[in-house]
């Protein structure tokens, strides 16, 4: 006769040695050992790894020197495109440079890709353009002095008349 | 060698290509051992934080000495015996620091083991594991040091005597005594575990 027939081996397990095991006053030695193998693991954080990596990127020279290699790439083409982009901006600013300025608004000085390709023909020397841009800002001088001085002038009315009632 | 490939080495064959500086190769070391270190240093010092930075600092020592490993040696053993070195000198440390014992903060409800565990079970079954886990890691710090680290190293890291022998440099005699002394000493602060759980 086979009792145990049909059961697994934790259902045999757990009717052999579990139920057993609880008893007052005293702990088995097989109570024991499934206590601490039971115990309830700890959680460790993913971060792990990443923490041994720093721990060990600061004591371990190799990968300061990838670092230090990583960063002087990493400047040279910060370098290069900086270089490159600056190419490109003279050479736009040269373009507008050469533009008749009496023949365009200032609005027009925004440089856009389209504008810059046009090149306007040269027929304003370079001192017509200082003068025609030195009139304009005289202009905005002028309006601001204008300005001021209403505001100026209607503080003064104000104080000077005050209420009848304080009389 | 690629990533992947590092899955399917043995633990030997990942310190060989730690020494060649195959990083990824030391990824998967603490993949495989990380869990197995906390909870190693967990049992032994009682707390938590602490049992995660000498764990890390397991690791920068098996990093940095991967050179003297021998290939004949088995490496659990030899990460166990730095694990084990490293958790002594921190115990060591902390009676010279007069840090107060795991069981006082314990009482004090300073520390509960349950904020860290591995929650699966239901919130019953949940709180009875965790309060049996508590009693017993109480119980384990209340052991003298080379009582505890033998029966955390024979009885939850399930290592043989010889591997014990081997990992805490001692007598297999000696690992013997110190198992079947702390057993007995932990039965008698647990015996009455089940009380509770006993319908009269």
């Amino acid at each position: 006769m086979k009792p145990t027939q049909n059961k697994t081996l934790e259902q045999l397990l757990g009717t052999m040695t579990i139920t057993p095991i609880i008893e007052k006053d005293y702990v088995s030695d097989v109570a024991l050992k499934i206590l601490l193998q039971n115990l309830t693991p700890v959680r460790v954080a993913n971060s792990f790894e990443k923490i041994v990596f720093n721990r060990l990127g600061l004591e371990f020279s190799q990968n300061i020197y990838r670092f230090a290699t990583a960063g002087i790439v990493l400047a040279v083409i910060a370098i290069g495109s900086f270089a490159s982009f600056s190419t490109v901006v003279n050479s736009e600013l040269a373009l507008v440079s050469t533009k008749n300025t009496e023949q365009y608004s200032p609005a027009e000085f925004i440089i856009t890709p389209e504008k810059s390709t046009v090149i306007a023909p040269v027929t304003v020397e370079k001192t017509s353009v200082n003068e025609s841009i030195e009139k304009d800002d005289s202009k905005i001088a002028k309006k601001k002095t204008f300005r001021k001085s209403t505001v100026d002038n209607n503080i003064t009315t104000e104080t000077k008349t005050p209420p009848k009632g304080i009389e | 060698m690629k990533k992947t490939k590092f899955k399917d080495c043995t633990d030997n064959e990942l310190v060989a290509f730690i020494v060649e500086n195959e990083n990824d190769a030391f990824v998967e070391l603490m993949k495989r051992y990380k869990d197995k270190c906390v909870n190693y240093i967990f049992r032994f010092v009682g707390d938590y934080d602490e049992a995660f930075d000498l764990s890390q600092e397991v690791f920068v020592k098996v990093f940095l000495h991967s050179k003297s490993f021998k290939q004949q040696q088995r490496f659990s053993t030899w990460f166990f015996t730095i694990a084990a070195n490293i958790s002594r000198d921190s115990i060591k440390k902390s009676i010279k620091r007069n840090i107060v014992s795991f069981e006082d903060l314990e009482v004090s409800g300073e520390v509960n083991i349950a904020e860290f565990a591995v929650s699966e079970n239901s919130p019953e079954k949940e709180y009875d594991k965790n309060y049996i886990s508590e009693r017993v890691q109480i119980a384990l710090q209340s052991l003298k040091p080379h009582y505890r680290e033998a029966l955390i190293l024979k009885e939850i890291q399930q290592f043989t005597f010889e591997e014990v022998a081997e990992i805490l440099q001692i007598e297999i005699g000696t690992v013997k005594s110190r198992v079947f002394r702390g057993k007995t000493l932990i039965k008698d602060l647990l015996k009455d575990l089940f009380t509770d759980f006993i319908k009269e």
